[in-house]
Formats: structure tokens, sequence, C-alpha cells
């Protein structure tokens, strides 16, 4: 026994280090990588007309994009809403394909000047490198630690924010707190930063150790600021959903989406060239001097509609860096609006940094991972302390008038509820059919009642059921309504044709509602499509489905 | 002026008292049954759950069956009873001689799953002027304590050199006709076939006479249990649900044959000129709910006539291990060689064979 946790234990470090090292490395690369190209293009097309430079980046980013699609057969992009859902199931990891796939997409939509982040594809690739090192070494752990793990590096690596990465993984995917697998992730989040720094001297990209903060006024211009960041992360969040819906509402084809997108972005980018891209130089700006009040709208605004555009029109990213800069242009006006009200107190990075942590926490749901980044970024216990108010005000508005985050809401437009947990996940996910016994009783209408009963009674069972010579289901047949019935008549005479019965596709969730007003013995299950009568399933076995699903959900939750 | 006030008020206040007094009375109800346990398991189900809900009471009396007391009555224009537990040929009877009230199956509570009432009831369960409530039937029972490899099928019970004792028997042609002929070979299919023909009756009759000197004739439905614990029998016929609380409630080793049993319902009817006529047919509705009929199996293995009270048929009401599902009649490896009565039969051909077989008693 001792030998098998000792495996275990190892198996779980080893795994934290690798994910660790992979997660930094891809981290890195994907960074270098699109500055690489940025500063290609930037060296070589100086010179040229912004239009036409935007236009043909993304155009080449875009071919790339619709290549990589239809080479990897890639249906749809897989992003962190994918990596919350596999954190909340026990027996699907994530589709490696499609996270390198989307991983690449992010790759060439930032690279080609597309106003996406960075964070997000981060995230699903750590995610899905540790789905792929569980895949290939058939290993036997738990989900936690491999997507935790992997996550956990990614945002580790991508911020130089340690800390963070290990809340990150607890709170906006795994959204419970693991023990089992909290070294592993732990390990994974600090061999990352390690590598990150040793091998690529990285540091933190937005800013340097701030000084401290004067608490008290703070807290309170948090209190006042916080509805404000709250809702412009809704306004982000609302826009980008809506923009994601248009392409389909207007029958647009995939080259018609990136037509419009790409001539939307070259437009903003002429104009505003600093909410295109990953947008980073520009956080750093607004953080580090002081924006003009008109410029902060502008991005505010320019950011929110090209991310809407980019996501919604066919370019794949993350929203993580672009609710940052949102964050930071709101942080932005709201200092523009204190300084007009004769409050110059806080004319430092202060709103800004609390307005990025604010918005960011709001779109991705993970407020105290934000907290915890204000303190790493800028290693001030009391701006952490005090942006805190301005956070969580700003996540409450946004999750009671919006929902917990961006992912949630694409998840809940796939019709999965994160809200129920993960057991009411698994419950609309399970399907009946695998409890569908088949070992059952058939006749076919015409057949006589004495032949019936005497099969019936004979098997020792109390109910059949009757189909058509097609195998359509017609309905149930009760042995005691046979009892006194004529024995030469039909058994049709006597068979419900009310009888409860559930389509094959029902989740369990469905099938133990409907079986809550049951009385019977059985539930026959019906083909949706074909209307034949596929099995039965009883009270019982709904019960031990539902108590493995319970008991593999404790296990994954507390064990 | 204060004064009349206060005497104002009081003066409504008395009023309202007894008016709402006045508007709530109750009544009683005699309700006619077969007696022992089985009137136990009605007054348990029925009587005193009806009586918590509306406040009316139910006067118990006992009956063996036959509507003769019910004609007495009812010819005498001194109706006593109001409601009464029947076999569904008396039932069919009774309401030809214009002895029961018509009764409207429609007007009857829907299922607790929603069915409407002509649904949710088992084929059979409804006539002109009766509600069934039960599926009953007769079998026969040893006392395995007393008679060890004891009889399997009927033709046992009619074999007193392998089998020897005396033989329990219901002082009535049914049941018996049905239980000889299948005795004698007659598969239970076809049992009512040979028995509608003068053959067919001779050939019954001259089974039981091959027993007819070993039986002791029973007419209640408490007798039989008793007849076997006593020793008086070595087995005898009987309503399975006598011989499951005899074993079930009394702790009595008898055991169950349910080769031949003959299925039968019990009805509630409504007699014609009942002095509660209105509180009868309140009391019928509640007592053939799903709810009322599923809780009456737990205290006798008779089954429910609606088919949604079978879900809620659990244990026996004192012994949380005892199941009730494979002690009812109705229950799929009771059912084998079953004989469902044939009400239309009976109904037809009562009086007659009822008059050879008081003769043939006599003779």
């Amino acid at each position: 026994m001792w030998q098998k946790t000792l495996k275990l234990v190892l198996v779980s470090i080893l795994v934290g280090i690798l994910l660790g090292i992979f997660g930094a490395t891809a981290a890195h690369y994907f960074r270098a990588g699109i500055h690489f190209i940025e500063q290609f293009v930037s060296n070589r097309f100086d010179n040229a007309n912004r239009f036409v430079l935007f236009f043909c980046s993304l155009s080449t980013a875009a071919f790339i994009i619709s290549l990589i699609k239809a080479k990897l057969s890639v249906i749809r992009w897989h992003g962190p809403a994918d990596t919350i859902f596999a954190a909340h199931r026990v027996d699907n990891e994530l589709d490696i394909k499609s996270g390198i796939a989307s991983t690449l997409a992010a790759f060439f939509s930032a690279a080609g000047g597309a106003s996406v982040g960075q964070y997000g594809p981060l995230v699903h690739f750590g995610a899905t490198l540790g789905s792929w090192l569980k895949a290939i070494l058939k290993l036997r752990i738990s989900t936690d630690i491999v997507l935790g793990g992997g996550v956990a590096a990614a945002i580790s690596a991508g911020f130089s924010a340690p800390l963070t990465g290990i809340i990150f993984a607890h709170e906006a995917i795994l959204r419970h707190f693991s023990f089992k697998a909290l070294a592993p992730i732990a390990l994974a989040s600090g061999t990352a930063i390690v590598v990150n720094n040793y091998l690529w001297n990285s540091s933190t990209f937005i800013m340097g150790l701030y000084s401290a903060t004067d608490v008290g006024p703070m807290i309170l211009i948090s209190i006042a600021a916080g509805p404000f960041f709250g809702f412009v992360a809704i306004l982000f969040m609302f826009t980008i959903l809506t923009f994601a819906k248009l392409p389909t509402q207007m029958g647009l084809n995939q080259f018609q989406s990136f037509l419009i997108a790409i001539t939307g972005l070259s437009i903003i980018g002429t104009f505003y060239p600093e909410v295109m891209g990953l947008g980073t130089s520009a956080i750093i700006n607004l953080t580090t001097g002081s924006t003009l009040f008109l410029m902060a709208v502008a991005i505010l605004f320019g950011k929110i509609i090209a991310t809407a555009l980019s996501l919604g029109f066919g370019f794949f990213g993350g929203v993580f860096s672009p609710a940052l800069l949102v964050g930071a242009a709101a942080g932005s006006i709201a200092t523009s609006v204190l300084s007009w009200m004769g409050i110059q107190s806080f004319q430092g990075p202060e709103l800004i940094i609390c307005g990025m942590a604010a918005v960011a926490g709001s779109v991705i749901g993970a407020p105290i991972s934000m907290i915890m980044i204000v303190l790493e970024l800028t290693g001030s216990y009391s701006l952490a302390l005090a942006s805190t108010i301005g956070i969580v005000t700003a996540t409450m508005i946004s999750g009671q008038l919006f929902e917990h985050s961006i992912f949630d809401k694409q998840l809940l437009s796939r019709g999965i509820d994160l809200s129920q947990g993960r057991m009411g996940i698994r419950l609309m996910e399970e399907n009946i059919t695998k409890i569908t016994s088949s070992k059952i009783l058939k006749f076919k209408p015409e057949v006589i009642v004495e032949l019936a009963k005497a099969k019936m009674v004979k098997m020792r069972v109390n109910e059949a059921y009757v189909n058509t010579h097609d195998g359509k289901y017609i309905g149930k047949l009760h042995l005691k309504s046979l009892i006194f019935a004529k024995p030469s008549d039909a058994i049709i005479k006597y068979t419900d044709t009310e009888a409860l019965n559930i389509k094959s596709d029902a989740s369990l969730q469905q099938a133990i509602e409907a079986a809550a007003n049951f009385i019977g013995e059985t539930i026959p299950i019906v083909d949706r499509k074909t209307g034949t009568l596929i099995g039965t399933i009883n009270e019982g076995d709904l019960l031990k489905m539902y108590l493995d699903l319970q008991g593999q959900t404790i296990d994954l939750e507390k064990r | 002026m204060k004064k009349t006030t206060l005497l104002l008020a009081g003066t409504s206040l008395a009023l309202g008292t007894t008016s709402a007094f006045a508007g709530s009375h109750t009544g009683s109800i005699t309700a006619v049954s077969w007696g022992g346990a089985y009137t136990v398991s009605q007054i348990e189900a029925y009587h005193k759950p009806w009586t918590a809900a509306t406040g009316n009471t139910v006067v118990s009396e006992d009956y063996s069956g036959g509507i003769a007391e019910v004609k007495a009555q009812v010819e005498a224009g001194n109706v006593t009873w109001d409601i009464i537990d029947v076999e569904k040929s008396d039932a069919v009877r009774g309401c030809d001689e214009g002895l029961f009230m018509e009764i409207d199956p429609t007007s009857l509570p829907a299922g607790s799953d929603g069915t409407a009432a002509v649904d949710d009831f088992i084929p059979g369960s409804f006539t002109d002027c009766a509600v069934a409530n039960i599926v009953w039937s007769t079998i026969f029972a040893y006392d395995s304590s007393v008679t060890t490899n004891g009889p399997k099928t009927i033709a046992d019970f009619f074999n007193v050199d392998a089998f020897p004792g005396k033989r329990g028997l219901r002082k009535s042609p049914k049941a018996n006709l049905e239980m000889a002929l299948a005795a004698d070979g007659v598969a239970s299919g076809d049992i009512y076939d040979v028995l509608a023909t003068d053959e067919g009756v001779d050939r019954a009759f001259a089974k039981l006479d091959t027993i007819k000197d070993m039986v002791v004739w029973w007419e209640a439905g408490a007798q039989p249990p008793q007849l076997l614990a006593d020793g008086e029998v070595a087995m005898t016929t009987a309503y399975n649900g006598r011989i499951f609380n005899a074993v079930a409630g009394e702790g009595k080793s008898f055991e169950i044959v349910w080769d031949a049993q003959v299925l039968d319902v019990d009805m509630w009817a409504i007699i014609k000129g009942a002095p509660n006529a209105e509180l009868a047919m309140d009391f019928l509705k509640f007592s053939t709910a799903t709810e009322q009929l599923a809780a009456q199996a737990s205290y006798i293995a008779y089954g429910p006539a609606r088919k949604s009270s079978a879900p809620y048929v659990t244990t026996y009401h004192s012994n949380a291990d005892l199941e009730m599902g494979p002690q009812m009649p109705t229950a799929a490896a009771n059912l084998a060689t079953a004989i469902p009565n044939d009400f239309e039969f009976w109904a037809d051909n009562a009086d007659e064979l009822n008059e050879r077989f008081n003769a043939w008693l006599i003779n």
C-alpha cells in the first residue's frame, strides 16, 4: 500500500515539474515568437501605410489560421472555457489536437495584429500539455493535477507570478481547492518561474516594485470605482459575446467573416494602433505615463470593439490581456475624473492597476487571483489590500448582473451550466443509454392476451412492451391488466400508451426528474429519431448511476 | 353606548361561533365486510384515515357473502347497511336485481400519477353498480409443521390416499367447482368452457364426490386458518389473505399452494335506499384511491385494484423485512395456473349451481 502511495506522490511531483518546464517554455516562445514577428514587420515596413500594413498582416494571419483549421480538421477553437469544463469532468481529458491548433491560431492572430490575448491560449495549452502527458505516460493521476499544473505553469511563466498561478488554477479553472493536487500545481508553478527566470531572464512585464500607498483613502476610492469597473467588464463581455453571434446571424461564411474583421481592425489600427495585438506596450504606457482622458476613453472603446471583432469574426485568442488593457483605460478614466473633482491624491498608477485587476478579475471570474497578481507584480501589500475592495466590488457587480465569468457565459450558451457544480454538470452530461437494459419482453400489438400472459408469467415479469412490426414503441403492458382480460383479445386493447417513456438522448438529470413522478417497475427508453424501443431503465439503476457519479465527484474534489 | 357596543360584539361572536359549529356536522355510515383480518385491514387503511380526514365515522359489520341479506333489507324497505364489500358476481346480480345504486366510474379520483380512474383500475374493475378494491384468490393451504413433504398441486388436494386427512372447503360451489375440474386435469384456460356444459358440471361434482366424506365445510373467511391451527383438517381452501395473516401475523407455519388459485375481485357497492348513501359514496371514493388501496396491501396480501397503487406496496405493516409483492395472488410467480373468475358465468349460473350444490350436500 505504501509503495503505491509513494509512487503516486513521486509521479505527481514529476508531472508537476515537467508541466512547469513545458509550460514555461511554451509561454516564452509564444511571446517571443509574437514579439519577433511584430519587430520584423515593424522594422521592415516602418514607413508603410498603417491601414495597408494591418490589412496585409491580418490577411496573412487569417490565411494561416484557415489553413490550420482545414488541415487539422478543427471544428471550433478551444480555450479556457473548455479547460474549465474538462476540469469539471472525471473522464474527459482535453483534445490535444484541438488544443495545439487553437494555440497556433492564437499565436498567428496576435502576431498578425488582431486584438487578442495570450494567456487564455497559454492556459489551455498548459492544460492540454497536462492531458497529453497523462495520456502518453498512461498516468493514473487526478485530472486536477494535470490540468491545474499546466494552467499554473502557464500563468506563472506568463506573468512571472507563481503564487497567482497556483491560485488561478484553483479559482478560475478547477473551481475548488484540491488538496491532493496542491503540491504538483505549486511545483509546476514554481518550476515555471525558475525556468523562465534562469533560462530567459524574464521579469514582470508590467511594472517594477511599487512604493507604498495610502491605504485608507484608496479603499474609499476603490469602493466608488469598483462598480464602474464592474460595468466596464460587463460591457466588454457583452460586446464580445454579441459579436460572436453576428456571423451566424448574418449568414456569413469564413471568408466573409475574416474580410469584415480584417477591414474593421485595419481601420481601428490605423487610428489607434495601441489597441491592436497583445496590447502590452499600451498597458505599460497607461500605468507609467499620464494618458489623456479622451485617449483613455478611445482606448477603452477601441479595445473592446477590436477584441470583439477579432474574436467574433474568425481570429482566436484570449480575453485576459484585452481585459487588462480595458481595465487600465477604465482606471485612467477614473483617475482623470478624480482629478476633475479636485482629488489629487491618486494621480499615480494606483487606480489604473486596480482597474486592470478589477475588470480582468470580473471577466475571467478570478478576483483572488487578481488580488494576488497585484501583490506579485507591484510588491506592494498596501496597494493589493486597497485594490481588493475595487476588485471584489467589480466582480460582485458583474457576477450579479451578468455572469460569474465570460467562460461561464460561453459554456452556458453550449448548454453547460457551471453554477450547477460538478455534480450538476455530470448529471446533465451522462447519458442514460449506458444503464439501459435490453432484456425486455416485447410483443406485437395483435398478440392475444392468453399468450402474452403466459409468456409474462413464465418469465416472471410484471411489465412487457408493445411494439409495431417495424419496432416502433407503442406502450407498456401490465400483467395485472391481463388477469381478468378476455383471453382471446388482442393485447393492444390493454396496452398503456400513456406510460412514461424517456428519449434515448436524455441525460441522467432529465431521467431522474422524469422518474421522480414515475410509478412502475421500468421506464422504456425510446430512440428519439426512429421511435424504436431501445430498452428500459429502473429507478434502482438511476440511483446507482447517481451514486457512482457522486462518488467520482467526491473523489475528484476531496481526496 | 359602550355597553351596547360590547353586547352587540358579544352577540355577533356567539352567532358566528354557533353558525360555524352548526355547519360542521359529521355523520356515520355502516360498512359491511367479511370480518377477521380482512376487515381489520379495511379499518386500518380505509376507515381510520377517512374518519381522520372527514370526521365521519364507520360502523363495521360482518357477513359471509352473497346478496340474500341485502335483498331482504331492500325488499322490506328497512335498509340499515350503507356500503357492502361483495364479490363481483354478486355485484352484477345485485345490480341486475336493483339492490345497488349505480356508480359512475368517471366520478372516482384519478390515480396518484394523474391517470384517470377508468384507466387506472385493472380491466374488469367496474360494474354498473360497483367498484373493485382488491384482487384476492381462493387457494388451498396446509400446515407444514404437521404435513411434511406437503401437497404441490390441486390434484394432491383431491388425493386423499397420498395425502390423507380431512379437507376444508367453502360451503359454496364457487371456486370448488373450478378447482375440482383443475384437479381432474382441465387446463385453467378451459375451466369455464367445460363448466358451461352439463357434462362439465357433472364432472366437477364427481370429482368433489371423491373427497366429500372427508370435507369440513366452512363459511366465514376466518374459519380455514382456525381449522388448520386446530388440526381439524390436513388442508383447506381459504382466501389467500387469511392464510398470509396467520403466517405473518400469528407465526403459523402454513403453506399456500398457488396451483389453480381462483382469482377474484372484491367490490364496494352502495345499497339502494341506504340511509347515508351520500356519505357512503364519499367513503367509496376515498377508500378506492391509490394510497388507500396500497395501504391496505400492507395489512393483508390482497392486490390493489389500481395499477398506480402497485409501486406503493412495500412491506408488511409490522415486519419491514417481509415484502408484500411476492405474497400477492397477482405476483407473476403465482399466476402460472391461476384461474381468473368468470364473473359473467357466475352471474348467469349462480342460482342454478347453488341449488344443485345444496342438493348435492344433502345427498
